[in-house]
């Protein structure tokens, strides 16, 4: 008996589009050419807003280049507007900015932190959310709501300034104690993320890695979470770009990051006018900006890569199936 | 009591090939909706067995009985001579523990009406997958039998593509294909045929005639195919709220059933 | 007709059959006392609030500190309860007031992201994407040096956290808005066209009211959000709950008390308001925005 077995055509056809091209080449332009940046976005947007094909990661990246360079130089004619009342310049003294950008590095050094802390406890309280056993289920709660209750900053102040006196540990490294503090927080907003992620799985991939003698532990990271990581990744940036913002907290118990060493700057030009200073905080908030557009892109390629898994390949042609197929009878005899 | 003699005798089936399924008195309710009503099965190894009834009868609860999908309220469930539920401690059984159950549950294999393929793993992955985590294969011996598992089904071409590439036929094919790589002694197919386009129901049931003609498994099918049970079944069980009403070889039952309901259902079956 | 009379009038005498029939989602928002209740009693907390908080202008304790052996003192720590909630209303007052301007405020950039024109919409975009993506301790520094420069201008500290998180909170508020008026059904829109309401009626009296109950937990969760954020206002001088930490701790030399209590008030505070606003969520069938 022969086996109906449909004959698959080869690959979807490769359709060009070289316009992708484009917008990415318009979009890496924009960074030394900040004009180029709106037709990079507006191009962009016009192209994703027609298809969602391949390539899109190419699109996303050069329209999110050409977004971040347009905002900033909206930022900036403003600011030139602004200030040529006051008549100041808008920019800062190479120096300034070398400190800046030094310091910058300690930003990010308590965001790795605090982000490492924040998905394992994402991930540990999320599922603890689900667990069987009532109490487990409910100390993960306890978690939950106390880390999404608590303002960050008084968390900060708590884990930095009370904590090492209460327990007698040594304030070694407030950089470390505040990036508990602020993953404590990023934990407390991931878990919930997780759970509905994790909730939103369909059940009956469950029972089939049930039906195929998964191992809870396997059934979690084989199947669920890498399905749940499509819901998880967008709200996760987000919420990792609320973490950066949380970062600049961290000045006010004595870490030198940018708030930091922007507070010093402004106190070494106290006389200065004060027109001066609202220059200065503006180009904080503009490092700010582009280190959260920097989370924003790593957050949109992993996404990517995370939608890649779900597209496949093509099919096989009979030549590049292994040897002990290719000469066995295909298809199924009957 | 001749009750644990019968299992103890039992219980002497061999640890490989086909492996016999024995339900005891089980029962089943969700909520006041009794599905299964102190029922006693016996399927031999290696029979083919196709349970028949209306929707909503309990036929697939069954199924996910001896998966360890649901739970039984009460009775005793065996896998070749194996107490699925239950752990022997001395003359009593006891609930069993997570790690019992699964080291009876690796014995079976199920195939899902509506696939349940992993969408985010090419189809030579999801076959791979519990080869290697479960039995601990190497990537390379898992990935040879797989693709022999994909050449048996006819879908060795499509190894490098995900389930949303596939059609549902094909889709279908590669679930099959996935529970065979755990060497299951007993498979459950839960109308594996339902969620399919009419033109694509004859390849998957080719590929469940392959299987059976290989004949080292128990089979136990839930369909609403009458001309393919009648052409696979050893035996054919209709089943109906909660219990089974009429058993027997499958033109028997199917030409000429004795209870009234196996009547009212053939007729409205034959109807469409 | 009389029959269902009757009928209508037999089921009022039996009591049971009236309890029943109490919950009536159908009814529009602004009619049900499950809404309107909270809100209304939000609207006279805040008026209390901003009429009646002052900022005290300094901690000063009347008991004596314990000596530094000992690091946590609880009769000292119950000792700064009234201290910590005279601190806690003042942020809660900074918090309801910078939120206030933040509902206004996000409305307008809503309009202005929504607008045809892209030389409009564009430019909202990229400020609300700016400021959503920026924290709000630097944009407060920030507003503190704008408002020193402009000479002529002199705000308090409270005015200044309005703007500060008025601006920062107007954006999310807008992406809500924004988010709220796509979930109504395109129909809805068609249908307003259909009957050729005039732009007014059609936002007035079709489209505002379907949203708003969209809305409402969004922009009860930024809410939440803000007050959350309001305590870092004693960076620019606002005496709220931090700032009460802080001068305790820097008039007694203690810190651990003075900090503890402040999250612990601050989590008596929030932790209702986060679940009253999860009780509006469940009240108002909420489509996920």
């Amino acid at each position: 008996m022969s086996m109906n077995v449909p004959s698959d055509t080869g690959a979807p056809p490769e359709i060009e589009h070289p316009r992708t091209k484009l917008v990415l080449v318009l979009g890496l332009l924009s960074i030394p050419i900040p004009l180029l940046g709106p037709v990079a976005w507006w191009m962009g947007n016009q192209e994703l807003r027609q298809r969602d094909d391949d390539d899109r990661g190419q699109l996303v990246l050069g329209r999110t280049i050409g977004m971040v360079m347009s905002i900033l130089l909206l930022v900036v004619l403003g600011l030139l507007v602004t200030l040529a009342a006051v008549g100041q310049g808008w920019l800062l003294t190479g120096g300034q900015y070398r400190t800046l950008i030094k310091a910058s590095l300690v930003t990010i050094q308590i965001l790795i932190y605090s982000f490492a802390l924040g998905i394992v406890l994402s991930l540990v309280v999320g599922v603890a959310r689900l667990s069987d056993h009532r109490w487990i289920r409910g100390a993960a709660l306890a978690f939950v709501e106390f880390a999404r209750g608590i303002s960050s900053i008084i968390l900060i102040f708590i884990m930095a300034v009370a904590i090492p006196i209460l327990l007698d540990v040594p304030q070694a490294s407030k950089i470390l104690l505040a990036a508990i503090a602020l993953g404590i927080n990023m934990g407390g907003y991931g878990a919930e993320i997780i759970r509905g992620a994790i909730l939103s799985v369909p059940k009956g991939q469950v029972e089939a890695s049930l039906s195929l003698n998964l191992t809870p532990t396997q059934r979690l990271r084989h199947v669920i979470l890498p399905q749940a990581m499509t819901v998880i990744l967008p709200p996760m940036g987000n919420l990792t770009i609320e973490i950066l913002k949380g970062t600049a907290l961290v000045s006010l118990v004595g870490v030198a990051d940018i708030m930091q060493s922007a507070n010093n700057i402004r106190q070494e030009q106290l006389f200065a006018q004060e027109g001066t200073k609202a220059v200065l905080f503006l180009n904080v908030l503009v490092l700010y900006f582009i280190l959260a557009q920097i989370v924003n892109v790593l957050f949109k390629l992993w996404e990517r890569r995370v939608e890649k898994s779900y597209e496949g390949g093509r099919t096989l042609t009979p030549d590049e199936l292994p040897a002990h197929i290719r000469h066995a009878t295909p298809g199924v005899t009957g | 009591m001749s009750e644990s003699k019968t299992i103890s005798t039992f219980e002497s089936d061999s640890g490989t090939g086909a492996a016999g399924v024995r339900f005891h008195r089980v029962n089943k309710a969700f909520g006041t909706n009794v599905v299964l009503r102190d029922l006693d099965l016996d399927v031999a190894p290696g029979e083919r067995v196709v349970i028949i009834g209306p929707s909503g009868s309990g036929k697939t609860t069954i199924l996910r009985v001896t998966m360890t999908l649901e739970r039984p309220d009460s009775g005793t469930v065996q896998i070749g001579g194996r107490h699925l539920y239950h752990e022997p401690h001395g003359d009593k059984l006891r609930p069993a523990s997570e790690k019992h159950m699964s080291k009876v549950r690796s014995d079976i294999g199920m195939v899902f009406q509506h696939f349940n393929l992993f969408p985010h793993m090419t189809a030579l992955e999801n076959i791979m997958l519990a080869p290697m985590k479960v039995h601990g294969k190497a990537r390379d011996e898992a990935s040879d039998t797989g693709m022999e598992l994909l050449n048996k089904v006819g879908l060795a071409h499509a190894a490098n593509q995900t389930p949303g590439q596939l059609s549902g036929g094909q889709k279908q094919r590669v679930a099959i294909a996935r529970s065979l790589a755990c060497e299951p002694r007993v498979m459950l197919f839960d109308e594996v045929t339902s969620a399919l386009d009419p033109e694509l129901v004859g390849e998957v049931l080719n590929v469940l005639r392959d299987i059976a003609q290989e004949g080292n498994t128990t089979m136990l099918l839930v369909t609403h195919e009458m001309a393919f049970a009648r052409e696979m079944a050893d035996r054919l069980l209709m089943f109906d709220n909660g219990q089974v009403i009429e058993s027997g070889r499958p033109a028997d039952v199917l030409d000429h059933p004795q209870n009234p309901r196996t009547q009212a259902f053939l007729g409205a079956v034959k109807a469409h | 007709m009389s029959a269902i009379d009757d009928a209508a009038t037999e089921a009022a005498e039996a009591p049971e059959e009236r309890e029943i029939e109490e919950y009536r989602p159908h009814r529009k928002w602004y009619r049900r006392a499950d809404i309107m209740v909270p809100v209304l009693v939000l609207v006279v907390v805040y008026a209390l609030l901003v009429g009646y908080v002052e900022s005290p202008n300094f901690f000063r304790t009347r008991m004596e500190a314990p000596g530094g052996l000992v690091n946590f003192d609880w009769m000292w720590f119950f000792h700064l309860i009234p201290l910590m909630l005279q601190g806690l209303l003042v942020t809660i007052k900074g918090a309801l007031l910078g939120f206030a301007v933040a509902v206004v405020l996000g409305f307008f950039l809503a309009l202005g992201r929504r607008a045809k024109l892209p030389f409009v919409s564009w430019p909202t975009m990229a400020v609300i994407e700016f400021i959503r993506s920026t924290p709000v301790l630097v944009q407060l520094f920030f507003w503190l040096a704008l408002e020193r420069a402009i000479p002529g201008l002199n705000l308090s500290p409270i005015a200044l956290l309005m703007v500060g998180l008025g601006v920062h909170y107007a954006t999310y508020c807008s992406e809500a808005y924004r988010a709220g008026i796509n979930s109504v059904d395109k129909g809805q829109w068609e249908a307003a066209t259909a009957l050729n309401l005039s732009p007014a009626t059609k936002w007035t009296r079709v489209v505002i009211p379907q949203a708003v109950p969209n809305v409402l937990p969004a922009l009860g969760n930024y809410l939440v959000a803000a007050f959350k954020d309001a305590p870092m206002a004693f960076v620019i001088g606002v005496h709220g709950v931090l700032f009460f930490a802080d001068q305790v701790a820097a008039e007694t030399f203690r810190v651990t008390e003075p900090y503890l209590i402040a999250g612990a008030g601050f989590l008596v505070a929030s932790l209702p308001a986060a679940w009253a606003v999860r009780q509006l969520e469940r009240k108002i069938a909420y489509e996920r925005i």
